[in-house]
């Protein structure tokens, strides 16, 4: 071979030796990318493995169904529905489509703008493309007719069905059941809270609230194998969802709904409790509010409607009503009095129209007096002075002790959230809160139902299904059953006692004297209330008028109630039970600013009552009373 | 001399002793030993049975990359147009062994203009897809001029370095030349803007200009301008192209956007562990996590079915197929075919190297197709091409 310059090797020389060194370097990077692909795929194989699996799996929830609420009957009060939602995924329509197919489904729904459908279109990135984007939500049934026939046409169209929750009696009883809403991510936050996730709908309040948990059952877990596109391929339950615990409530709904009725468009509330069990068949408060439509989330102008309704229609007044109960609490005074032996049934008081005491006058409603007035006079004619005498010889405390084991003044523990105690007062209340001492006056305003007494309808129905069965004080409640499917016996054993009734030591004589004075309130051509005595021989009914002042007496002076601006009428109060000797419902009528109960509230109470024992078709009394005069 | 057996029949015209002077000589193109004679027994069988493996992997792994249960046999779409492209490529490469691979050397100027000529027309009126411009179109088919010229940039550099009559090592004066060469397309290329053409392009020549020979001196200079510029070069990429570079260092940090490629092909690849999931088993792949899982990505669809086992066989194989094309280098005939064919050796190494790397989070996304692999005409073309010459180089190597 030729070498020109010895210090130059040839070419040949110098590709065989270079490639040579480049195979080393070859080698060199071969082994490094199989070590990269041993650390992939041995020593990392597990975690990619794992995130491979991740990928391609999404865990979905599978909404469990909330508990259906029934009445004692069975008659469904809080359903679930399927509300239908219009959706368009958004990578299934190509760009140059979107604005005819807008059209067209606007043309198809109401209330859709075409530029709205075209703008949230456009607004997707590309990696928000296969998620549903809802155009609509609830549609109404034509909507859906139209767009399900004209499917074919609208590619990327979907309907998407939500479950929602659905009342039947509207408005006639959503202070009970009350309404849902979605959780909030201040809730989300809370460790009560860790089991719901975003978009979960949660009881606000009434018995969608306070049985929460019980009703909401525990959602399933779906598993869905998805393309890198979010497609769905393939699905299956891993856990299926357990619905809701169903509820049974007390609530006679076809009372409840003519109590409703019956109060027409009067403000006040009625509560109807069956007084051997302490069972509330009917608890109305009006004005209401339709809870369907907090079903889904509630319009803006419907919740200022009814949020700014100066008469309150979300309070539910028959729990969070507090009224002076005026002379509905005069047998409770008569029975402390009785039982304490400060009076017989037959001690006498002389009624002029007004007593003094020291230098207030306090008055009897009528100002003309009863003249000389026994216990069953007094409370017939609802005798102001002589309950003004029987308060200069009982002590406060003893009437707030007594009254408290009626359910003054204490939370009746009923199953609904947000319920007031009303107020029982006593001499150490008035210390602490007035920083005053205990004046004999004041007892004199709590005997006759003013002052500061006040409570609410219900706790005057618990206190008239004392009078009812004759001295036993069941706590007023609304489930009757919890999951009536598949659990044969009511209530837990443990809060079973809590609702066994508590006998009162009244003695018996003195509590008969009372209750044949409350039948005569009814049924004595000189009671307050014989205007609604029932219309049938078949049942008595006993009950009490109340009046109860919203202003002092002096500001309208004798004037009639038609002549009094509303909202300075007096609160109408009827309590009453029937029939007489085996009561079967016991019920309190407060209408606000009715005026005189026995000519506002008795006449509704008896309607209830007459619709409800005809309803049960309750036995004829065996021996109607024939002391009516 | 010894004679191995399987060269009794060949008359060698050319004596070694004026090897170095090929340069100029003027034969017939149709050179013995020709087809004609069934002389096949200096044909290299050892590559094309690697080329058949390789390819056969490639068409399977098409197969389940693109493999819709719903749609009809396995000969429809992908898979049967790759077969075709495979019998075309195939077919043109047995056209061109039929001529003596002195005919590159003949054209390596003409059709180096050509291929510049063409990079031109691209800058002109290059039809742009993804914000580059790198596809010439002729009634309807697209032509990518780039791939065209990774070719013709080393028949180019052969005939250069075998003329030149100064024996190497080469220093930095005596590579201006060459430099050039290579810088001419490169930058046309890095223009379009095709960043990893244009490295994969500066990789190969700089593989030829190593074996040819240069000093110890320039390549201690070539390392560091290369460095330098790789600095300075920074300022001058495209946003995507630095956006790139950047998720590849840090893929985590955008997994739904840039890094999102690299990322899910590290799981497919990851996911395989020792022995894959097996055929048609690769999730990865078949939900479509995978992006172009049958072009740039598909050694990550192979590795998932296969594990690391498939992707132990599938490297040797590669290897084995770069070691006999090194051999074929330093046993050909002439140093243009020596040149010729280590530049092969050097396009297959770096794509394999640069398409591994990539889908293994090794190296920046640069969209290099696995070559014999990936599908695509072009990739497909240019292979069965470049083999063939390499067939052709052993076919004529010296005596």
């Amino acid at each position: 071979m030729t070498d020109v310059n010895n210090s130059k090797r040839t070419k040949r020389e110098q590709i065989t030796g270079n490639a040579h060194i480049f195979i080393v370097i070859m080698t060199i990077i071969v082994a490094c990318i199989t070590l990269r692909l041993w650390y992939l795929q041995i020593v990392e194989g597990e975690y990619y493995s794992r995130k491979s699996h991740d990928n391609r799996i999404r865990n979905r929830r599978i909404r469990a169904l909330r508990g259906i609420i029934t009445d004692r009957n069975g008659k469904i009060l809080a359903d679930n529905s399927l509300g239908f939602n219009l959706q368009i995924i958004p990578e299934n329509i190509a760009k140059d489509e979107i604005e005819e197919l807008a059209a067209l489904i606007a043309a198809q729904v109401e209330g859709l703008n075409p530029a709205t459908v075209v703008k949230l279109y456009s607004q997707c990135s590309t990696y928000t493309r296969h998620r549903p984007l809802t155009l609509k939500k609830n549609l109404s049934a034509d909507e859906l007719a139209r767009l399900e026939a004209r499917k074919y046409e609208l590619p990327g169209v979907i309907i998407e069905t939500e479950p929602l929750r659905d009342y039947p009696y509207d408005e006639i009883c959503s202070h009970i059941i009350g309404y849902l809403g979605f959780i909030n991510d201040r809730e989300l936050k809370l460790d009560a809270y860790s089991s719901y996730a975003r978009d979960d709908l949660v009881g606000r309040t009434g018995i969608e609230s306070r049985y929460q948990n019980k009703l909401r059952g525990q959602d399933g877990l779906r598993q869905v194998v998805v393309n890198a596109r979010g497609r769905e391929l393939e699905a299956f339950t891993v856990k299926p969802a357990i619905p809701g615990n169903s509820l049974k409530l007390t609530i006679d709904i076809d009372l409840q709904e003519f109590a409703f009725a019956a109060m027409g468009d009067q403000v006040g509330s009625i509560v109807a409790i069956d007084p051997n069990n302490g069972e509330i068949l009917a608890l109305v408060s009006t004005p209401s509010f339709s809870n369907n439509l907090f079903s889904t989330r509630i319009r803006p102008d419907d919740w200022r409607r009814i949020n700014g309704d100066p008469l309150h229609p979300l309070q539910n007044r028959a729990i969070q009503g507090c009224y002076p109960p005026g002379s509905t609490i005069k047998p409770l005074i008569a029975a402390v009095t009785l039982t304490d032996r400060l009076i017989s049934v037959n001690t006498e008081f002389f009624c002029n129209g007004s007593l003094n005491l020291g230098q207030t006058n306090f008055r009897c409603w009528n100002r003309y007096g009863h003249g000389k007035v026994k216990l069953a006079k007094a409370i017939r004619e609802s005798c102001d002075v002589y309950f003004y005498n029987l308060a200069t010889r009982v002590s406060i405390d003893r009437i707030a002790a007594f009254g408290n084991r009626f359910g003054l003044g204490i939370k009746s523990g009923i199953e609904l959230p947000g319920e007031r105690y009303g107020l029982m007062p006593s001499s150490s209340w008035k210390l602490k809160n007035v920083h005053d001492q205990w004046y004999t006056g004041d007892t004199l305003s709590v005997c006759i139902g003013q002052g500061y007494l006040i409570a609410t309808p219900l706790q005057i129905a618990a206190m008239y299904s004392v009078f009812a069965n004759s001295g036993t004080y069941f706590r007023p409640h609304l489930i009757k059953v919890e999951n009536p499917d598949n659990n044969a016996g009511g209530r837990n054993p443990a809060v079973a006692k809590d609702y066994a009734g508590v006998k009162i030591d009244i003695r018996d004589q003195d509590m008969q004297a009372i209750r044949q004075a409350l039948l005569m309130v009814v049924n004595n051509r000189r009671g307050t209330g014989y205007r609604s005595r029932l219309r049938t021989k078949k049942w008595q009914m006993a009950g009490k008028t109340g009046t109860a002042q919203v202003v002092k007496q002096e500001l309208k002076t004798l004037k009639k109630v038609s002549e009094t601006p509303w909202r300075y009428r007096d609160h109408a109060w009827f309590a009453a039970f029937a029939p007489f000797n085996h009561p079967k419902i016991a019920i309190a009528v407060m209408v606000e600013h009715g005026g005189h109960g026995g000519s506002t509230a008795a006449p509704i109470a008896r309607k209830v009552i007459e619709f409800y024992l005809n309803k049960i078709n309750c036995k004829a009394e065996t021996n109607p009373d024939s002391s009516a005069q | 001399m010894r004679l191995p057996r399987y060269n009794r029949h060949r008359p060698t015209r050319i004596s070694p002793a004026n090897e170095e002077s090929f340069a100029g000589e003027t034969r017939s193109f149709l050179s013995e030993p020709s087809l004609e004679r069934n002389r096949l027994d200096g044909f290299d069988y050892l590559t094309c049975i690697l080329t058949i493996i390789l390819i056969g992997f490639g068409v399977i792994t098409i197969y389940s990359a693109t493999y819709n249960p719903e749609a009809g046999t396995w000969l429809t779409g992908f898979c049967r147009r790759q077969l075709i492209w495979v019998a075309v490529a195939t077919g043109l490469g047995a056209l061109l062994f039929i001529f003596h691979y002195s005919i590159f050397y003949q054209i390596a100027y003409p059709l180096y203009g050509i291929s510049i000529i063409l990079l031109l027309a691209v800058e002109v009126v290059g039809s742009t897809h993804m914000g580059a411009t790198r596809w010439l179109s002729f009634g309807g088919i697209n032509v990518q001029p780039s791939e065209f010229a990774k070719i013709t940039v080393i028949l180019a550099l052969a005939r250069y370095l075998s003329d030149r009559q100064l024996p190497p090592p080469y220093n930095l004066k005596e590579l201006i030349p060459p430099a050039l060469i290579i810088a001419l397309p490169s930058v046309l290329i890095l223009k379009q803007p095709d960043l990893g053409t244009a490295m994969l392009m500066i990789l190969i020549s700089g593989v030829i200009i190593f074996v040819a020979g240069i000093t110890r001196g320039t390549l201690i200079t070539l390392g560091l301008s290369a460095i330098s510029i790789a600095v300075v070069g920074w300022q001058f990429l495209h946003d995507y192209q630095r956006q790139r570079i950047l998720t590849f260092l840090d893929p985590e940090k955008d997994p739904l956007g840039s890094g999102y490629h690299i990322a899910q092909s590290k799981i497919a690849i990851g996911a395989g562990k020792l022995f894959g999931k097996g055929f048609l088993k690769g999730t990865q792949n078949s939900l479509h996590f995978l992006p172009e899982q049958h072009t740039d990505f598909i050694f990550a669809a192979y590795a998932e079915q296969w594990g690391f086992l498939g992707v132990l066989i599938l490297l040797a194989l590669y290897f084995a197929f770069l070691l006999r094309a090194v051999h074929i280098a330093i046993e050909a005939r002439d140093s243009f075919g020596s040149y010729l064919a280590i530049g092969i050796a050097a396009i297959f190494f770096w794509q394999v190297t640069i398409n591994i790397g990539m889908v293994s989070g090794l190296m920046p996304v640069v969209g290099i197709p696995l070559p014999l692999f990936s599908y695509g005409g072009t990739s497909m073309l240019t292979s069965m091409i470049l083999i063939s010459i390499l067939l052709n180089i052993h076919y004529r190597r010296k005596a």
